[in-house]
């Protein structure tokens, strides 16, 4: 039996073989040339001279050439762009581009655009990630005959609605945020959000074009399924340093580049994509895939069926002992929070948590926590808060690891994950058959729970073929790529895994599975966000948990 | 990655010494490619002589989504998909290329390997086209997934799962024959 990886093995070699008689003859070589050349004289004529723009952007990105660039930032910085068939400096030129784009969306009454985010579904509508997937994101706005603007931001966790009078954001599935009154888009850290306001938009480029002449910008044409596209490139440097914790966490936090494009006939932005630099390469974060102006959008978008739970997030109210609260210092603020999750006090808990409630769910997860650390607040970029790292063992859970053996290699294999009722499931899911290898022998004479025991014992030394031989590689490469993620933020993983006591077997006749019952407790290390810039002047949590 | 940014800039600005690196940068490489999704070599070298003519062409109007290197490719891999499948040659003949490399040194070695390059060429034929021009996109070019996804303008997940699909009916074909 052959894994994937001898295929690729195998696949290579072939190709390494056939590759080294792929050479090609000097006839070759000069029939190609010849034609190409005469090709490349031919297309001369239709050249564009308005590519040097591009040159600065390779020299500033290149990190060769960094060190050297004193006397190529005086040559680059006088380079002009060719664009409506004069010479004008880029940042003129831009500015133009963008002039004519505000002018062509003066009338729009609605737009509506889809998108794409490399963030999580229910993370804010700002954070991201370099090595998240995309997550969608679609966003109306209409202006009715009235004046009367309305418009909602929607991602899979969250949904920002702004129907006329009020501003709500809902965390799925029950936490809500409501302000009797309309705010602006942007608001609740809604970067994307900002999008809608077309106009706005490009008229804060305008501004930054017209008041940093030596802006890095670089226009050019393209040609799009024969249509004339007007590209706006505008590098962004970050607003926080190399290092900082908040670095590339969110768009701002970034080195950037915002490409715009514009139909070069209607002056209308057609689509926007956003690429963060790194060390190795440019990762696109973000990207509008689809832009409609002055389509009817219906009633239902601006309303929100809310559940009945909601538990609504709110300005901390000034309390009676409020300011023994206020004096605190971010690190006893941290103390204290924890200390009101281990004793399960959810009045002490709402004290640092400004909502009207706890959820169950919080309560489940945090209640009877031990704090292991607790370590010195620190600031980062323009975060007006403190970030106070610490580590927490949270209390066991019970929880019911189903497995099966109806395979091809007879060997029980973990199908899913349920709570102690057997209500909330996470399947595991089995694409491909288990594979079978050589010792498959020695798996198939496991019971249930030896499996399982066998499994968190891979876990426990990461590793990860073994961990392979009972869930499917997809899930192990997924979660391979986690934990080198942690470990590229300095997380001692193996520090922070689980741990597992297994229970006892029992066969459930109405999942016709086996179970193996395990109580896990596990390790947290983040840093939490606190801050005191509300009314009542006292901290309360605003992240990282 | 510079040096092609830099290539291609010069080539913008009407450098024929440009066009003519670029060419012997990527020529074996590109033909490579063409040789192992078309399987002919006469097809292969018609369709890198079109890349080149076509791209010196267009050099003037080129917007590249990522490396000259992925772009060239993927024009090469697009070409060879609209020969059309009739005209792709079903499998490799395995006299019409040359078998060079240490294995071939010593006669019986050159057998099995021959053998050997057989079986897994006639393996890759038995692929859809997307999977065989995804697995050589990737392990013969070298390209990662994100690049062929770019390219393509195709999600990265498809790309994977092509490959992953590929790999797999390729594990499963070469098991059958050696139990065979």
């Amino acid at each position: 039996m052959k894994t994937a990886e001898n295929i690729e093995k195998l696949v290579k070699a072939f190709f390494k073989t056939k590759k080294s008689s792929a050479v090609t003859s000097p006839q070759m070589d000069g029939k190609v040339l010849n034609d190409a050349l005469a090709a490349f004289e031919k297309s001369k004529t239709n050249i564009p001279a308005d590519l040097q723009p591009s040159v600065w952007r390779i020299i500033m990105k290149s990190k060769i050439t960094k060190l050297a660039t004193a006397a190529v930032i005086v040559f680059a910085v006088v380079l002009s762009v060719s664009i409506f068939n004069k010479s004008v400096p880029a940042a003129s030129a831009a500015t133009q581009v963008l002039e004519d784009a505000i002018k062509a969306v003066s009338d729009i009454w609605s737009v509506h655009m889809k998108a794409r985010m490399r963030t999580l579904p229910s993370e804010n509508f700002s954070f991201i990630g370099l090595e998240y997937d995309f997550v969608p994101i679609e966003m109306w706005k209409r202006t009715d005959p009235n004046g009367l603007v309305q418009w909602r931001v929607e991602k899979p966790g969250r949904v920002l609605l702004m129907d006329g009078k009020s501003t709500l954001m809902l965390i799925r599935p029950n936490y809500g945020v409501l302000y009797k009154r309309p705010l602006p888009q942007g608001c609740f850290d809604s970067w994307s959000g900002r999008l809608l306001n077309v106009n706005d938009l490009l008229d804060s480029e305008l501004q930054n074009a017209k008041n940093n002449p030596d802006r890095e910008v670089l226009l050019r044409h393209e040609n799009i399924k024969g249509q004339d596209k007007i590209m706006l490139e505008v590098e962004v440097t970050a607003d926080v340093p190399e290092g900082d914790y908040l670095r590339n966490k969110f768009i701002t936090g970034s080195d950037h580049l915002k490409v715009y494009r514009f139909d070069a006939e209607t002056k209308l932005l057609e689509s926007f994509q956003v690429y963060v630099h790194t060390d190795d390469n440019d990762v696109l974060i973000f990207e509008i895939t689809d832009i409609e102006y002055n389509k009817e959008i219906a009633d239902s978008v601006f309303r929100l069926d809310l559940p009945e739970n909601m538990v609504w997030y709110g300005e901390p109210q000034i309390l009676p002992d409020n300011e023994k609260y206020q004096k605190m210092s971010p690190k006893e603020v941290v103390q204290a929070f924890f200390n009101a999750c281990t004793k399960e006090d959810w009045n002490e808990f709402l004290k640092f948590w400004s909502a009207t409630a706890v959820d169950e769910r919080l309560k489940s997860y945090l209640g009877g926590l031990e704090i292991v650390s607790i370590g010195e607040p620190f600031k980062s970029g323009s975060y007006g808060g403190w970030l106070v790292p610490y580590e927490i063992k949270l209390a066991p859970k019970e929880i019911n690891v189903r497995l099966s053996n109806a395979n091809p290699a007879g060997r029980f294999v973990i199908t899913g994950q349920c709570d102690s009722n057997l209500q909330n499931c996470e399947d595991a899911k089995w694409t491909n058959e288990p594979e079978i290898p050589a010792n498959n022998d020695i798996y198939v004479k496991m019971s249930p729970e030896q499996a399982v025991k066998a499994y968190y014992d891979a876990l426990s030394r990461l590793d990860w073929d073994e961990m392979r031989k009972f869930m499917p590689k997809d899930d192990i490469d997924k979660m391979q790529g986690e934990f080198k993620e942690a470990a590229r933020y300095g997380i001692d993983v193996k520090k922070i895994l689980p741990t597992v006591e297994v229970e006892k077997t029992f066969w459930s006749a109405e999942q016709l599975a086996y179970f193996v019952t395990c109580r896990q407790s596990q390790y947290k290390k983040f840093n939490l966000a606190i801050r005191n810039d509300n009314p009542a002047k006292r901290w309360v949590v605003d992240g990282g948990l | 990655m510079f040096e092609d940014k830099w290539l291609l800039w010069k080539l913008k600005q009407g450098s024929s010494a440009a066009l003519c690196q670029i060419y012997e940068k990527y020529k074996n490489t590109l033909l490579g490619l063409a040789i192992a999704l078309s399987n002919d070599k006469t097809v292969a070298e018609d369709i890198v002589h079109d890349v080149f003519v076509s791209f010196a062409q267009s050099a003037g109007n080129l917007a590249l989504k990522g490396s000259l290197k992925s772009y060239l490719s993927t024009a090469i891999a697009n070409r060879v998909r609209n020969l059309g499948r009739d005209k792709i040659r079903p499998a490799v003949d395995i006299e019409t290329i040359d078998i060079a490399g240490a294995d071939s040194v010593r006669p019986e070695r050159l057998a099995m390997s021959k053998e050997h390059t057989q079986r897994i060429s006639s393996a890759l034929s038995q692929l859809s086209y997307e999977q065989q021009e995804v697995i050589t996109l990737h392990l013969q070019t070298g390209l990662k997934f994100k690049e062929i996804a770019k390219s393509q303008s195709i999600s990265i997940n498809t790309i994977q799962s092509r490959y992953r699909y590929g790999i797999d009916k390729l594990r499963s074909i070469l098991d059958d024959e050696v139990q065979k």
